[in-house]
């Protein structure tokens, strides 16, 4: 019946490319949406996933990593007390305004990080290492700003919230969920750079457990003698960070709601199309029945359609969308596109459309082959 | 000739109380191998449901069909569908072709449903349009082919997987005069060169010709 299925479907090359727009349309919305979503989500994320830290403390009810209020530095003391405690270390983040040669300004996010350690330093330089932002004013920024802050250059001079600084480094890839430039600096400049961060105060403890030790455990210790202060796992984080962009701004829940809608138009013109060409064959299918087809060889049928549908549709959908990524991220949206993120799309896209079908399915099971006689 | 299907006593009723319509009224047939048996009678004599009942698509409310010897009418809706396969062959008014398919691949298809050696289906299939003249039609589409040669491809397609019997619902309806007479003779040839018993429902006087035996259905019932 495949053959059948496959020969049915290429002879009605009109239908074909209606039923191959809906999905197309239907990919490559999701796909966009979702990749869209994920790429916001794993800027709004990014330096909590990439510093090597377990544990973060942070200030009381902290709804997000961008937007921290500065606490006591010392408590660290607090943390390092603790026996399952590895390491701990400050990172501050802060806003300042990054003047640019046309005379404007661009704020920017603002990273403290310790170039000895390396805890929440850039992770993927291009120019420079993070090390070489230590003693003195020294920065490093992201090559991706280069759109809204200009040309950037090693060794060239930048003007920040008064202050002179020079370009140490250059990273690449590393965004914040506002699209504020990132740039970072050492913790000790950060700190006497009287933003919002004061001296002696920090933005984030962040701690390294020994291994083995439960994190959850840890952070609920800590929890009950750091009352001032938030203290989450590093996962604990995270999903606050996302949770806060996703359902308390409605951002999320806005690319979530358009992906599905994606799901459904695509859903609907695949099943109308689906449905039609049921009706239009039901002579056929009532010819199958009378020779002698069962039930299954009929659904057999329909679902192989849906099938190939759904496979070139997907594919040619997902075409679309690497063609068009490079010119997507260089408008400044990050798109998370992976195997994995193709894979789960395609089986919500082949679901979609199979479920689509059912109707359909629903006409076969009932139709009775005898009324071939009176067609 | 030996009986290959037999209907004994069939009724076929519609409907209940008021509604209630007898449409095949105690009807007992017998065909035999290698003959043409021709059903007449008016429209909504009971002929086409009686072919029905025939062809193991439709149950009867009383009676029974018997198939090669075996009462077939007992059986569940399951079985139908394997019975038909192995013992019928359907020749249908408006052809019933597959249109994305051409000629031979209509056959082929039942060669597939019936799960014929998939090495084989192509020559097969060419065979069976030699058997009816259209072998050098092989690779048209139903739409580039005329009523008689689409009703010749029906034929090669009924025959395929050599069903034992061959029921025909007005095959000569759609096709003119000289057509129809061509493809009467096909049918004549049929049951007496390949051994099908053939059934054949029609409107068309000319069928009586080469029927070998004929029964007129009114009401149901059929008429003496």
């Amino acid at each position: 019946m495949y053959w059948l299925a496959w020969k049915t479907l290429f002879h009605e090359r009109g239908r074909l490319v209606i039923t191959l727009t809906g999905i197309i349309f239907s990919a490559v919305l999701t796909l966009a949406q979702v990749s869209m979503y994920i790429g916001m989500m794993g800027n709004a994320t990014a330096i909590i996933r990439h510093t090597d830290a377990d544990i973060w403390v942070a200030s009381k009810n902290i709804q997000n990593f961008d937007f921290t209020n500065p606490f006591p530095e010392e408590w660290i003391s607090r943390v390092r007390a603790l026996p399952e405690v590895l390491w701990a270390d400050r990172l501050i983040m802060t806003w300042g305004f990054l003047k640019l040669s046309n005379g404007g300004k661009e704020q920017v996010q603002i990273i403290g990080f310790n170039p000895d350690t390396g805890v929440g330093a850039p992770w993927s330089m291009v120019a420079g290492s993070p090390s070489d932002a230590k003693g003195g004013n020294y920065m490093i920024a992201d090559v991706t700003s280069q759109k809204r802050l200009g040309a950037l250059e090693k060794g060239t001079v930048w003007e920040l919230n008064d202050r002179r600084f020079e370009l140490v480094g250059l990273s690449e890839g590393i965004k914040s969920f506002t699209t504020a430039p990132v740039v970072f600096m050492s913790y000790n400049t950060a700190q006497s750079f009287q933003g919002l961060v004061k001296s002696g105060q920090t933005s984030y403890i962040v701690a390294k457990l020994r291994y083995g030790t439960n994190r959850e455990q840890v952070a609920d210790m800590l929890g009950k003698t750091m009352m001032n202060n938030d203290v989450m796992t590093k996962d604990g984080f995270i999903y606050r960070t996302i949770a806060y962009w996703t359902i308390q701004t409605g951002i999320g829940m806005g690319f979530f709601l358009t992906a599905i809608l994606g799901l459904i138009v695509g859903g609907a013109i695949v099943g109308q199309t689906v449905y039609a060409n049921t009706m239009e064959h039901l002579r056929e299918f009532g010819t199958l029945k009378a020779l002698g087809a069962r039930n299954r060889d009929i659904y057999c049928v329909i679902f192989t359609q849906v099938c190939i549908n759904a496979v070139i549709g997907f594919g040619v959908g997902s075409t679309l969308i690497m063609l068009a990524r490079s010119g997507i991220e260089k408008a400044g949206v990050s798109l998370y596109l992976s195997p994995v993120l193709f894979g789960i799309i395609f089986f919500v896209v082949l679901s979609t459309c199979l479920l689509s079908a059912f109707f359909s399915v629903r006409k076969v099971r009932t139709l009775d082959p005898v009324t071939v006689f009176r067609m | 000739m030996d009986t290959i299907l037999e209907t004994k006593n069939v009724t076929k009723v519609y409907g209940e109380g008021d509604n209630r319509v007898v449409a095949v009224d105690s009807v007992t047939l017998a065909l035999k191998r290698r003959e043409l048996l021709l059903i007449m009678g008016p429209s909504g004599s009971g002929k086409t449901t009686l072919l029905s009942i025939m062809g193991c698509i439709l149950h009867p409310s009383q009676g029974d069909v018997v198939l090669d010897g075996r009462t077939v009418s007992g059986l569940g809706s399951d079985a139908l569908p394997d019975i038909r396969k192995r013992f019928f062959g359907f020749v249908f008014q408006s052809f019933n072709l597959f249109p994305s398919l051409k000629a031979a691949e209509n056959v082929e298809l039942v060669l597939r449903l019936k799960n014929h050696d998939k090495k084989r289906l192509k020559t097969e299939a060419l065979e069976l349009l030699d058997k009816v003249g259209l072998g050098k039609r092989s690779d048209f589409y139903p739409s580039d082919m005329s009523g008689g040669e689409k009703q010749r491809v029906a034929f090669a397609r009924a025959l395929a997987g050599d069903p034992p019997v061959i029921l025909a619902d007005e095959p000569t309806a759609n096709l003119d005069s000289k057509t129809g007479m061509d493809v009467l003779r096909l049918l004549r040839a049929l049951a007496e060169d390949f051994g099908k018993g053939i059934v054949i429902v029609s409107h068309d006087p000319k069928a009586e010709g080469f029927a070998h035996r004929a029964v007129f259905l009114e009401d149901g019932r059929i008429k003496e």
